[in-house]
């Protein structure tokens, strides 16, 4: 069962951008850009979502050679019904930039 | 690419290996994840940033990791850091039943109130049994991963030092004369390691909520 808890706003960007393309898997770089995160934010926080079972990991090989392989996250089932379950509580869906802006 | 970039690209390539060591066992998914993702930021610029992010989010890791109470600390920084605690304490006591070192003896002072003097060194070496009780409990914990469960042995612990501490604070201001001993020497190794020591050990030993449990036993999904 997951917890209900306050959700942080850095949190709410993620899974919003996660929630854009549920289906799809998405690598760090590119969330930390689409959520406006830096990555010493952002890493915990997947840290924490991947711990309570609402984020899938799994490793990409590269496309490139000499690059090495991706590690690539998505939402759960779980992750994506919690996700829009917050977005429900938290009403409409704002740009990154206006949410983090609005803590200050 | 030119030489200051790919030198600011190493560096920060350098930074995030280095501080991914930081990360708890288990974690070295994470840790691959980051060094590897490293590797495709844009510009060199962009990857030092990205890598005093990650060292960012290494180190706030490994404190919750140290908040959350579980075992993932390495015993290799929990064995030394218990015997810098509880073994000076351990020395006093072991010389106030054998003399095997004279350690107390040396550190005596030449008291004026005999008496009183008495009273406080035979209180300090009933506290000071708490230096071989707190090297057994974290003997136990570090070597057995048993916690310290008992109630009694909790409270000891953490009044313990204390007691020793106004012991010694009381011994400076009643009893003139201390001669050779060395007042915050005393303090430091009687009083504040231990209460230290005793501090970690019992937030070491905290039992875990059932959801923190759940979550630290989780693997990430594959």
């Amino acid at each position: 069962m997951i917890r209900s808890r306050k959700c942080s706003v850095q949190t709410l960007s993620l899974l919003d951008a996660l929630l854009e393309r549920p289906r799809s898997w998405r690598h760090g770089y590119e969330l930390s850009k689409e959520a406006r995160l830096k990555s010493g934010t952002l890493y915990p926080i997947l840290i924490r979502l991947s711990d309570r079972g609402l984020l899938d990991s799994r490793w990409q090989p590269p496309e490139q050679l000499g690059r090495p392989p991706r590690h690539m996250y998505r939402l759960t089932a779980s992750g994506i019904a919690y996700a829009r379950e917050l977005r429900a509580a938290a009403g409409p869906p704002r740009s990154s930039a206006v949410l983090l802006g609005s803590r200050s | 690419m030119t030489a200051s970039a790919s030198l600011l690209r190493r560096l920060a390539l350098g930074l995030v290996r280095l501080a991914v060591r930081l990360l708890p066992p288990g974690r070295g998914d994470w840790a691959d994840a980051m060094i590897a993702e490293l590797q495709y930021v844009d510009d060199d610029r962009s990857a030092l940033a990205w890598a005093g992010g990650c060292v960012i989010a290494v180190i706030r890791q490994r404190m919750r990791v140290m908040t959350t109470g579980n075992w993932k600390i390495s015993r290799w920084i929990i064995a030394p850091e218990m015997l810098l605690c509880f073994l000076p304490l351990t020395i006093v006591w072991l010389d106030s039943i054998g003399k095997v070192w004279g350690v107390v003896m040396v550190a005596a002072p030449p008291v004026t109130a005999p008496w009183r003097a008495v009273c406080l060194v035979i209180a300090m070496m009933i506290v000071a049994t708490l230096g071989p009780a707190g090297l057994i409990a974290a003997f136990r914990l570090v070597a057995l991963a048993r916690p310290l469960c008992s109630q009694p042995l909790r409270i000891a612990l953490i009044a313990g030092p204390i007691l020793f501490g106004a012991l010694l604070i009381t011994w400076r201001l009643t009893i003139a004369g201390l001669g050779g001993f060395d007042f915050w020497s005393g303090l430091l190794l009687g009083c504040g390691l231990p209460l230290l020591g005793a501090v970690h050990l019992l937030h070491l030993s905290w039992p875990e909520s059932d959801a923190r449990g759940k979550f630290a036993s989780s693997s990430p999904g594959a």
